[in-house]
């Protein structure tokens, strides 16, 4: 028996009906539209090619190696490269943005003193698929330090000083003002100068230092710029005075940690120091005067 | 005359007919017509532009001060209403005038209203257009309306201006100054109700095809009809638009580098509705629009289509008005849903050239059912009550692409109001008693902040709160009006209304980088508040002369601006950054002020001038605990403090012609801006 006060009430019900199908079309319009990422992921591989380190290894510390990279993209760019380092801690090294077909990067590194070093390597592409590889960098238990060179009282005058230069090569151990810095391009590490942020650290390829140093000779024209990555550390002036290998130098050093300048230099702060020859080293602030015409005095030891 | 922008000159072919036996004569008339009409077109270069005389003959904006006009205005009092009887400063664009008008969005119509400032630095390729009416900037400082029912998004506060069509307009119906006793949140400078055409005969149509520099084209079409001209009948509307083209450079020759490029827009907009008519004009309506489009933001970097926007959008609406003897029982069901898709490449100018590549999928959705009953008490005494729900949700994603970052913000809001009016004109009718009172609350909950796959990008937000704790808030609006009709040619009104704007869902629980810092969301954000007192006459001196000034006094409290919380944080860069948040933090002052004078000077001849001064200032910025310059003293970005309009039209069967002058001085927190004219010389 039809119940028909049931079939009156869906009759009913049907005007209301049109409206809530009506929306949830809509909805269902909109829900289908979203980004769905798909394809074959993207590719990254060693090089394996002579001089280039592409197994899991056992280094001594302050080694040096070479690794090569080659990635490509399958159905879409590769816009992202990244590469982290857990020595039991997991840093950034490197995160890049990028929008190409293929990748070939090359790397230099250093073995610190941690035990085990995992490096990854990842690669994403413009559907955010991702490969990664990995390297794994054991200490090994014949490691020695390595020697250093130490310069005592380098002393750097800012950009307005007319006694000291603000330029210093730990290559050479000199102190050069702008033209003469300007004429040794390659060997200039470090630069002084005061102003935004006080007294400053930084080198060539910085971004702030060409507003400082200008003219014929000032930063913009330089055509070679040796980048320095600077890192500030808790060690004392006493521990660094009583270094004489590079044991310090390399307990210290943080790969992914580097900044193109230290800002706000003050007296006995210890800055650790990567230059663009990979060499590892420290600064110690010995003094300052503060002001675009005074001066920082500076010891440095760094591996040789 | 001033071109800030090119624009594109369009050629228009048109055809308009209605019923079959109509469409011969009026195709041939309208060949005869649109040849000049297509010279009137190119008005388009010009920012103001007003209407020949045809329009005139119904046209509320100027013929205002004749004060038996018979035509009813609904948005004041969300009822049928004689806009003589209203003591506000009520404007209205008929179909007459946005037929001549040569705009190309539906934003441009606004331009001409006495006090309105519009903002649309790149034409038609700017993703959006801002409006500012009554000295208070920005479009979510106005509710705007479609056939009554509201488009701001709770997400944001504004709305997407590029999706109407101006020809599937009948008439825009504003009124100026808050209006939040009858319709609640964003109705503090004003409300904007566009009212959609409603087909009167069994066939008629329109359509429209165009083509202009910047290699715009597209074409416009719009059809509709009833089952039977008279009486009860179904009646039935489509319309649509399409356009697209290739802009231009939009940063300067001496600034420009090669990753600036062209912008480029195509958009469409599809819309139907389907109503029925019955007894004591009651109607119920049903509406659904579609609009997508795409726009370029000029940078190129390396994706082919580079930088650019799109606002899918979906929106359903219902409207039933239903008349039982003494009672009028109006309801509105909406449902607005846009899904906002960016991509922005970027190159940082520093050091290192970082290049940044995202995409942004966001959905912001509003829906809700508005009822108000009318209750005629007796032929001078009306009460209104009303009940209004209503939801906004907001739910997006930051999809970096050149890093793993992926940023997600959502949260809901969901508004609850009753509202009551009275209007009562004693004294037979000699004046207007209109008083209201409206509560609000709303409750923001669902409020979540994510971060997957964190890189240096981002990894220094995991810091702040991932989820927001639910909040709640009130607001009671009340409002009371008098007019006083002194003679024939002379009527005065008072008022005092008190208006409110909610605090954004974007700036509630989206945390992210900014230009200034990094923004931190403000779950306790509370919604701005303004107290307007105004004074006003309409004087009609002679037949042929109207004069209509108001001046206005506006106290805003509790403004939100972004202040610095005192912290600072490293966003990847060498620098730190300081961490903003949007906070009520100050007090705004408007005194000011418009007049309207309207002359038909001849049979032909019409003239028509208004000006409209506001002094828009911060008078209090509570720097107390925050970082943050002290804004007192300084001016509210992009009103005019003072705006002057004129006109001459004349306007025949043989010519149509008119000469326009606008002018409009523009001042910013931290600067004035010189005034700047622009004159139509002769648009014929």
């Amino acid at each position: 028996m039809i119940d028909m006060q049931k079939l009156t009430y869906r009759k009913k019900s049907r005007k209301y009906l049109i409206p809530w199908i009506l929306t949830g079309l809509i909805s269902l319009n909109s829900s289908c539209s979203k980004n769905d990422s798909g394809g074959d992921p993207p590719r990254i591989r060693f090089i394996t090619d002579t001089g280039f380190v592409s197994h899991d290894t056992t280094l001594k510390t302050g080694q040096r190696i070479r690794i090569g990279l080659d990635a490509e993209g399958m159905d879409g760019n590769i816009t992202f490269f990244q590469i982290s380092v857990d020595n039991g801690v997991r840093q950034i090294f490197l995160d890049s943005g990028l929008n190409s077909a293929g990748l070939q990067y090359r790397l230099d590194i250093i073995k610190t003193v941690n035990p085990v070093e995992k490096w990854t390597f990842l690669v994403m592409d413009r559907n955010r698929n991702k490969d990664s590889i990995q390297l794994i960098l054991n200490k090994s238990d014949s490691s020695h330090y390595g020697q250093i060179r130490s310069f005592a009282d380098v002393l750097l005058g800012a950009q307005e000083n007319s006694t000291a230069g603000s330029f210093f090569s730990p290559t050479t151990g000199f102190v050069y003002f702008l033209d003469m810095a300007f004429l040794n391009q390659s060997l200039i590490d470090l630069i002084y100068y005061y102003g935004l942020y006080d007294g400053t650290l930084s080198s060539p390829n910085e971004s702030d230092a060409p507003a400082v140093f200008t003219g014929p000779t000032g930063l913009v024209n330089w055509t070679v710029k040796n980048e320095t990555r600077y890192d500030t550390t808790s060690i004392s002036p006493q521990a660094f005075d009583l270094t004489e290998n590079d044991s310090l130098l390399l307990a210290v050093y943080e790969p992914a940690a580097g900044k193109r300048k230290v800002k706000y230099v003050a007296k006995d702060q210890v800055i650790s120091f990567k230059n663009q020859a990979g060499k590892i080293g420290l600064i110690k602030v010995n003094g300052m005067e503060p002001s675009s015409t005074g001066t920082v005095s500076l010891s440095v030891k760094i591996q040789e | 005359m001033e071109w800030n922008h090119p624009q594109p000159v369009l050629f228009p072919c048109l055809s308009k007919f209605r019923n079959k036996i109509q469409m011969k004569k009026a195709m041939l008339k309208r060949y005869l017509y649109f040849g000049l009409k297509a010279f009137t077109m190119l008005g388009a270069l010009l920012p103001v532009s007003l209407p020949a005389q045809d329009s005139l003959k119904t046209d509320t904006l100027h013929r205002a001060w004749i004060k038996d006009l018979p035509e009813l205005f609904i948005t004041a009092t969300r009822s049928q209403r004689d806009p003589g009887e209203i003591p506000a400063r009520l404007t209205s664009i008929s179909q007459a005038t946005i037929e001549v008008q040569p705009v190309l969005t539906t934003d441009a119509l606004l331009d001409m209203v006495p006090g309105a400032n519009l903002e649309r630095s790149q034409g038609i390729f700017s993703k959006n257009a801002s409006v500012t009416l009554r000295g208070l900037n920005g479009t979510p400082r106005n509710l705007i309306l479609i056939d009554g029912v509201p488009v701001n998004k709770t997400d944001g506060g504004g709305i997407n201006w590029n999706r109407f069509i101006p020809e599937d307009i009948d008439r825009i119906e504003i009124i100026k100054g808050p209006v939040s006793p009858v319709y609640g949140g964003n109705a503090m400078a004003g409300v904007i109700n566009m009212i959609t055409r409603v087909p009167e005969a069994k066939l008629e149509g329109e359509f429209k095809a165009f083509y202009g520099s910047c290699e715009t084209f597209g074409g416009m079409i719009r059809l509709g009809g009833r089952l039977k001209p008279t009486g009860n009948s179904i009646y039935y509307g489509f319309s649509g638009f399409y356009r697209q083209g290739n802009g231009y450079v939009i940063v300067p020759e001496t600034t420009r580098d090669s990753l600036d490029v062209r912008t480029y827009l195509w958009e469409l907009s599809v819309g139907i509705k389907a109503g029925y008519r019955y007894g004591n004009g009651s109607y119920t309506v049903i509406g659904y629009n579609y609009y997508n489009d795409k726009r370029g933001d000029g940078i190129r970097i390396f994706e082919p289509e580079g930088g650019y926007n799109r606002y899918p959008t979906n929106y359903l609406k219902l409207t039933s008005n239903n008349n039982f003897g003494r009672f009028n029982l109006i309801i509105r069901f909406f449902y607005q849903n846009e899904h906002y898709l960016r991509q922005s490449e970027t190159m940082s100018a520093r050091k290192g050239k970082k290049y940044t590549l995202y995409t942004t999928d966001a959905y912001r959705i509003d829906q809700g059912i508005w009822t108000n009953v009318i209750y005629h008490a007796r032929s001078n005494m009306d009460l209104i009550l009303g009940l209004d729900l209503k939801r906004g949700t907001a739910d997006g994603r930051d999809i970096y692409l050149t890093s793993t970052d992926i940023l997600g913000n959502k949260g809901k809001m969901n508004f609850l109001a009753v509202f009551t009016e009275y209007e009562w004109q004693p004294f037979q009718k000699k004046m207007t008693i209109l008083a209201g009172l409206r509560y609000d609350i709303a409750w923001f909950f669902g409020g979540a902040f994510m971060i997957e796959e964190p890189t240096t990008l981002t990894e220094f937000m995991v810091q702040y709160p991932t989820v927001f704790e639910d909040e709640t808030w009130q607001a009671v609006s009340p409002k009371l009006g008098l007019k006083y009709f002194l003679n024939r040619n002379l009527n005065l009104y008072l008022s005092y209304s008190h208006g409110f704007r909610p605090a954004m869902l974007d700036d509630i629980c989206r945390n992210g980088n900014i230009s200034k810092g990094f923004k931190l969301a403000n779950p306790q954000l509370k919604p701005e508040n303004v107290d307007n007192f105004e004074i006003g006459t309409n004087w009609h001196p002679f037949s042929s002369l109207g004069i209509e000034p108001s001046i206005y006094y506006t106290i805003g409290t509790d403004f939100q601006y972004f202040v610095g919380t005192g912290d600072s944080i490293s966003t990847g860069g060498d620098n730190l950054k300081p961490v903003l948040q949007r906070q009520n933090v100050s007090r705004v002052r408007v005194i000011g002020g418009e007049i309207t004078l309207s002359w038909q000077i001849i049979k032909h001849l019409f003239f028509t001038a208004n000006y409209a001064y506001n002094d828009s200032r911060i008078v209090a910025f509570d720097t107390t605990g925050r970082i943050a310059k002290d804004l007192t003293g300084k001016y509210l970005m992009e009103v005019p403090k003072n705006q002057a309009f004129a006109g001459i039209y004349y306007n025949s069967h043989i010519l149509q012609a008119s000469l326009v002058f606008n002018y409009k001085e523009l001042s910013g927190p931290t600067m004035r801006i010189p005034g700047r004219q622009m004159v139509t010389v002769l648009s014929i």
